[in-house]
């Protein structure tokens, strides 16, 4: 029983994760309408920024903040200058070019911080009895941080799509950016934003995480694969149904690599495409997605 | 001074001009119709003059020129428009594309406004809370034409508003315009194949035949004109 306990909380806490990293990629969806590949690699090299300030004397919490407000204006940079050159209704190009930034992203670091793992440290207090007990499982502080931080953001993303002006005009944008802009609405400035959101975001999961992951250049990889699953199966335009999703699939995951013997750790990865294929069969705009309607 | 002013203007697509030279007026309170068969440039003259594509010329609105202007702030100036095929955000609700359309005012009297377009048109009310995708064609237009008024505009621009829909439908539509004319003093441009519906609601018409702008004749003068009855009004 213990040991079910504790295999659903490291899932859970994978979860976390591809949830939160989710949340980026429904930023930029719901800003401009695409999906940003580089989000993974954004967020590593934020997480890297965060190391440089913190190695340069800042305080942890100082130094992820930092890499969080750098993040936002990068984000908003990119797009100015590498997507919105492209033009609208340009979507494989913007595919390609986030492609593109992935592999700077990733070269570069490793050019600037080198190959090998780097400790980060972590934000709250994490010797090794800094845990909370949890029917024998033990939920470190960092961990409970990082839900925590996690719902606080998703939180806040909800109320700004659903309940201000600027979120509204965010969806319009990337509904139908030819009616936002007959309506007013200055969509150039609204793309930007919804990467500069995205990116600030992805350095938050950078910062967070690097403390468990060590710092590496390939630490995102992984998690923007489950990441872009999570926010598939949450229906890519709904944070809260993101979250829930990067949960579903990180305890799904573990639960499944570590009972059915022959999946074991190496398979993990095909269990989350296997389940996205299931979901999107039976739903196409995903468990929490606003179905596309439109009548004829 | 006409609160729309509209001349020697030049717009296209990049591969040659498709309007060459429109002169074209449009005064404070009144309904101006544009009439002209498929392909004649009714939607690029639209498109032009709300700043959605390159155009040459003049173009004032209440005497400052906009040629130069950006969508976005053309709207800010008070010039709405609801584009052809009307342009609703499928999966917003009704009640958020009428929320967008009061983006630039800042949701100041947001309340009222919804209320006023929901009292006009009672179908939108009963769907408010509906994604928009799932409205009928004339509810659709319905919802556009209320979203466009939600910017509060001197001038409304509409493409093409019977476009799809039943001659009822249509009858039901118009008549919708010439009360918001009627009550609200509001200065209306609308472009049309189906003339005779139009011509009825407007003071003026013009005629656009492959890119060139013929001179502003009164709306009646029009309807009784031989050629134009033969080749317009299907009669
Ligand atoms: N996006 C575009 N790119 C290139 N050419 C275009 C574009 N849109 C329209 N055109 C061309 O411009 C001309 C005028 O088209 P426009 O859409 O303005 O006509 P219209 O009068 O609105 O017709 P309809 O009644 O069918 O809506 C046509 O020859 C059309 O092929
Ligand atoms: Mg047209």
């Amino acid at each position: 029983m213990d040991l079910l306990i504790a295999r659903i909380v490291d899932g859970f806490n994978n979860g976390v994760v591809y949830g939160f990293l989710a949340l980026a990629l429904v930023c930029v969806y719901r800003g401009t309408g695409h999906l940003n590949l580089a989000q993974g690699e954004m967020a590593m090299f934020s997480a890297f920024i965060a190391y440089a300030l913190h190695a340069v004397g800042f305080p942890v919490v100082l130094a992820i903040l930092g890499a969080v407000a750098i993040g936002f204006i990068a984000g908003g940079v990119v797009e100015r200058v590498l997507i919105r050159p492209l033009g609208h209704g340009a979507d494989y190009s913007i595919l390609l070019v986030t492609i593109g930034l992935f592999l700077v992203l990733n070269a570069g670091a490793g050019v600037i911080w080198g190959g090998d793992p780097l400790t980060f440290p972590a934000a709250v207090p994490s010797a090794p009895d800094d845990y909370i007990s949890f029917f024998g499982t033990r939920l470190r502080y960092q961990q409970l941080l990082i839900l925590a931080v996690l719902l606080v953001v998703m939180t806040a993303l909800y109320l700004l799509f659903k309940y201000t002006r600027l979120g509204l005009a965010m969806r319009v944008t990337a509904g139908n950016p030819d009616s936002a802009r007959l309506l007013g609405m200055r969509v150039n400035q609204i793309n930007s934003l919804g990467w500069a959101l995205a990116a600030a975001v992805g350095a938050l999961v950078g910062g967070l995480i690097s403390p468990s992951t060590t710092l590496t250049t390939g630490m995102m990889f992984n998690f923007l694969i489950y990441a872009a699953a999570a926010a598939t199966l949450g229906g890519f335009d709904s944070p809260g149904g993101a979250v829930l999703a990067g949960i579903v699939l990180g305890v799904l995951e573990n639960l499944i690599g570590s009972y059915i013997s022959w999946v074991g750790s190496d398979l993990k990865q095909a269990v989350a495409l296997v389940i996205l294929l299931g979901v999107l069969m039976v739903r196409p705009t995903g468990l929490f997605g606003t179905k596309k309607v439109e009548r004829v | 001074m006409s609160l729309l002013r509209i001349s020697a203007m030049q717009a296209g697509y990049g591969a040659g001009d498709v309007l060459h030279g429109v002169d074209l007026t449009v005064e404070e309170g009144e309904i101006v119709v544009v009439l002209g068969a498929n392909g004649a440039g009714k939607t690029t003259l639209m498109r032009a003059v709300s700043g959605m594509i390159a155009r040459r010329g003049t173009i004032e609105l209440d005497g400052r020129s906009i040629i130069k202007a950006s969508a976005d702030a053309i709207v800010r100036d008070g010039l709405a428009q609801v584009p052809q095929g009307r342009g609703t955000v499928v999966d917003l609700t009704v009640e958020e594309n009428l929320r967008a359309g009061a983006h630039v005012r800042k949701g100041k009297g947001l309340a009222e406004d919804l209320e006023r377009w929901y009292t006009t048109y009672p179908r939108l009310a009963e769907r408010r809370k509906q994604k928009a995708g799932l409205l009928s064609g004339g509810e659709q237009q319905m919802l556009a034409i209320s979203r466009a008024m939600m910017s509060r505009p001197r001038l409304l621009l509409c493409d093409e508003p019977s476009l799809g829909l039943s001659p009822l439908l249509t009858e039901e539509l118009f008549a919708s315009l010439r009360q918001i004319n009627a009550e609200l003093g509001m200065s209306i441009l609308v472009v049309e194949q189906n003339a005779m519906i139009a011509l009825e609601i407007a003071a003026r018409g013009y005629l656009l035949e492959v890119g060139v702008m013929g001179a502003a004749r009164p709306a009646a003068e029009f309807a009784s004109d031989d050629s134009i009855r033969a080749a317009y009004l299907g009669a």
